[in-house]
């Protein structure tokens, strides 16, 4: 009788706990909408008085209205440029509050302020094109540099052309194939340089032992340090001590938990949250229907990636009450990890409207588990779910080409031949390099090309050979 | 071993005190309560489309969980699970292009050789299994990248790999019908044939068993085996859900299997567990999952929850295993 009396006690336990699992439920409240008054906090203002001018009238504004002075933006005379800043700059609305709650509690505002933003080094502008065609060095993959032309250093010797400078590069991911082509791109430019020696670690997604590395460079007393920091926090202090020695230390991609940092060359991350929250909008546009149920597979929490995407791609669908977030669920880089959040999902709500992944995985991981769930045409009238997917992987920009995907917003990891030139620039004090050096941001990819809110996509063929990781066949 | 353990209790005619005492009959209640209580906080759990996805992926980590019991059974560990499920995998997706048997082939037969590996190491090196399971985890993951250089292999052009993943026979997942497969044949050799008893006999007492005349390394590189080849069978029911191969794909995977082996009602020591209780564990194991993940905790506040249930029901096996005073 004690042995059955002590099961019930932990059959107890166990009602207990469902009981905390059923009160914290997945069941979100239905999207409560703002009045008509007016939305946005006051903007900040952005230096742009074109910019804050349309702020200060889209203020008031939310749904059909939205909607119609996002569309009348090219007929105020801004270039596709300046739309994509309009919305990345957008404040955000409280026309729906469930948004506007949802990116205050997860402080989206912080990311965004921090994360550098402003001009290209020397105004540089890419065009279509250009660019290197390189093998990687570590993958084999065949790739296309496309901002070799940005702060570009000549073939040959560095500095002093007698002296070997010594480079320490730490990351984490060979087995990773954003991360492995990031590697490629930093060796590649590394190698044009004949006394330059670099030193490749991989800190194997340990944040210990990405320190430790660090630490092995500052013993080393090696010239510069180029990293990829994975999250901010554990990052700061290790930055911080080579910095003390000495040692430039350069981060390309995300940003490291230190403003004390020799120099940063960020990405488009702002550039594809936004995007996709104008494609998400123009095409329930197109479809006549501005009410939609998102579902939103994300990057670990905290990561740069994951808080700046998300936070921008928030505020523009903060102007549209009719959207509803029905649920955000995290995963730890893990494609396997988010096909499991997709397939949750999928079995939680019979109506999903739009998956948004934050990154290449999560997409791909959800349109997998569409696809075995046989829910790809599963909306209203038979519509299919609309993938906003972000990483132009090969495998990625495929599903673009094959309509599987609706749109892509690329973010290429083939930037941190940049961060090479930059560091090698400060090491042998050729140039003088500004501490925030910004990537030019990328247009959109769509199966066909279209002209969302004015602005030109570019089709899965014009974006191809810049794409990373491997081929599909 | 638990079923002599029943049966000397029957013998004493105490019936009630051997079912409290059956690790499996707990654990179906336990599965049960799951089922019933999960069903009431989270509706979309008994939906028939949720059950077969809980049922699809408790084979995977079920299939890796029957070879982790039989290593276990023996008396040993293996701690590299996850990575022969990696280089398995890896291997066979180089021969994904020469068709989906010869690359699943490839699969299977490398996961038996580094089962072969670790059991060889373990038995003429005289290594305890945790340390070299521990090395050849890392060795097995590190050759893994060497040889994609950390690339994926994708399986778009390879339905028939592809549908032991996702494919239905007569309404019931592919993976199931291969997971209760693999477990009856297993259940059946270790409960009827000499090889299956010597299994147990040397995980209950490795020495005894050697001076009764059982070839007790000959036994431990059999479970060996039977342990990498299931690691390899479960890597492409997990691949081909997410239609790529990845050197990184099992990592962590040993963990799932053994706590589910454990879960189960295997023994840590040796010399006492079931498939059929294995079986049970990982479902009970993908149910708290799902029940989880559609409760909407959170990821990062699951796996508190997740590690929190399973010291549970540890506990619980401890309680009734406890000797009477």
């Amino acid at each position: 009788m004690k042995r059955v009396s002590k099961l019930l006690y932990v059959l107890l336990i166990l009602v207990m706990v469902f009981s905390v699992v059923g009160c914290g439920g997945g069941e979100k409240e239905p999207a409560q909408t703002g009045d008509n008054q007016t939305n946005t906090e006051q903007p900040a203002a952005t230096g742009n008085e074109k910019l804050d001018a349309l702020y200060q009238e889209v203020a008031g504004l939310q749904g059909e209205e939205a909607l119609k002075f996002f569309e009348g933006l090219k007929d105020k005379g801004l270039s596709d440029a300046e739309i994509l800043q309009f919305f990345i700059d957008l404040p955000l609305s409280q026309a729906n509050e469930q948004i506007a709650k949802m990116y205050k509690d997860e402080g989206f505002e912080m990311y965004s302020k921090s994360y550098p933003k402003g001009e290209t080094y020397n105004g540089f502008q890419w065009s279509k094109g250009s660019g290197t065609k390189i093998t990687g060095p570590f993958s084999k993959n065949d790739l296309k540099l496309p901002f070799t032309d940005y702060v570009a250093l000549p073939e040959g010797p560095v500095g002093d052309a007698n002296k070997t400078y010594n480079i320490g590069v730490v990351f984490h991911g060979f087995s990773h194939p954003w991360l492995i082509n990031w590697a490629d791109a930093a060796k590649w430019e590394a190698d044009r340089h004949p006394n330059v020696k670099i030193n490749v670690q991989d800190a194997e997604f340990d944040n210990n032992k990405w320190a430790s590395i660090m630490d092995s460079f500052i013993a080393q007393k090696v010239d510069g340090i180029l990293v990829w920091p994975m999250v901010e926090a554990p990052t700061g202090p290790p930055v911080d001590r080579a910095v003390q020695a000495g040692i430039p230390v350069v981060s390309v991609d995300r940003t490291a938990g230190t403003q004390d940092i020799t120099s940063r060359i960020t990405g488009n991350f702002p550039a594809n949250g936004a995007q996709a929250g104008m494609y998400a909008i123009w095409k329930l546009a197109q479809e006549g229907d501005l009410n939609a149920k998102v579902v939103m597979l994300r990057k670990p929490l905290g990561s740069t990636a994951d808080a700046v995407r998300t936070g921008h791609f928030l505020k523009v669908l903060s102007y549209f009450p009719g959207i509803e977030i029905l649920k955000s669920y995290h995963d730890t880089d893990n494609r396997e990890e988010a096909f499991t959040n997709a397939q949750s999902a999928l079995q939680a709500y019979p109506e999903i409207d739009i998956f948004f992944g934050t990154g290449d995985h999560e997409a791909l991981a959800a349109l997998e588990a569409t696809k075995m769930a046989n829910r790809l045409e599963s909306r209203k009238d038979g519509k299919k779910i609309i993938f906003l997917s972000i990483d132009d992987s090969k495998e990625a920009i495929t599903q673009v080409k094959d309509g599987l995907f609706e749109v892509n917003t690329p973010y290429t990891p083939l930037i941190s031949d940049i961060g090479m030139r930059v560091l090698l620039n400060i090491v042998t004090k050729s140039a003088e390099m500004p501490k925030d050096v910004i990537t030019p941001n990328i247009p959109m990819v769509t199966q066909k090309g279209d002209v969302i809110f004015g602005m030109q996509t570019q089709t899965p063929d014009q974006w191809y050979e810049y794409t990373f990781g491997p081929a599909l066949n | 071993m638990e079923n002599s353990v029943v049966s000397s209790d029957l013998d004493n005619g105490n019936v009630k005190k051997a079912i409290l005492k059956n690790h499996t009959f707990i654990l179906f209640i336990i599965l049960a309560c799951v089922m019933i209580i999960g069903s009431i906080f989270v509706p979309s759990l008994a939906q028939k489309g949720n059950l077969l996805n809980v049922l699809r992926l408790a084979s995977i980590v079920g299939l890796a969980a029957i070879g982790a019991t039989v290593v276990l059974l023996v008396g040993e560990i293996d701690l590299s699970i996850g990575s022969v499920m990696s280089l398995s995998l890896v291997a066979g997706g180089m021969m994904v292009g020469y068709g989906s048997v010869p690359a699943l082939a490839a699969t299977c037969l490398t996961g038996i050789v580094l089962g072969i590996i670790n059991g060889v190491l373990v038995t003429k090196l005289k290594i305890n299994s945790l340390m070299v399971t521990l090395g050849t985890m890392s060795v097995f993951a590190g050759f893994a990248n060497v040889v994609t250089r950390g690339q994926s292999v994708f399986l778009y052009d390879a339905p028939f790999y592809l549908s032991l993943g996702r494919g239905y026979i007569a309404g019931i997942p592919v993976p199931v019908i291969i997971f209760l497969s693999v477990g009856i044949l297993l259940s059946i050799m270790l409960k009827y044939t000499k090889t299956g008893k010597e299994i147990y006999f040397t995980g209950a007492n490795t020495r005894a068993a050697w001076i009764s005349g059982i070839n007790t390394d000959r036994i431990k590189l059999i479970a060996y085996s039977i342990s990498g080849l299931t690691a390899a069978l479960a890597g492409p029911l997990l691949s081909s859900q997410t239609n790529r191969i990845t050197p990184i794909q099992g990592v962590g995977f040993e963990l799932s299997a053994i706590a589910v082996a454990v879960l189960g009602g295997t023994s840590l020591i040796g010399g006492k567990g079931t498939v059929i209780g294995t079986i049970l564990g990982a479902l009970t194991f993908q149910l708290l999952l799902n029940v989880l993940t559609l409760s909407g905790v959170g990821t990062y506040m699951e796996q508190v929850l997740k590690g929190l249930l399973l010291i549970v029901i540890v506990v619980v096996y401890q309680i009734v295993d406890k000797p009477r005073k």
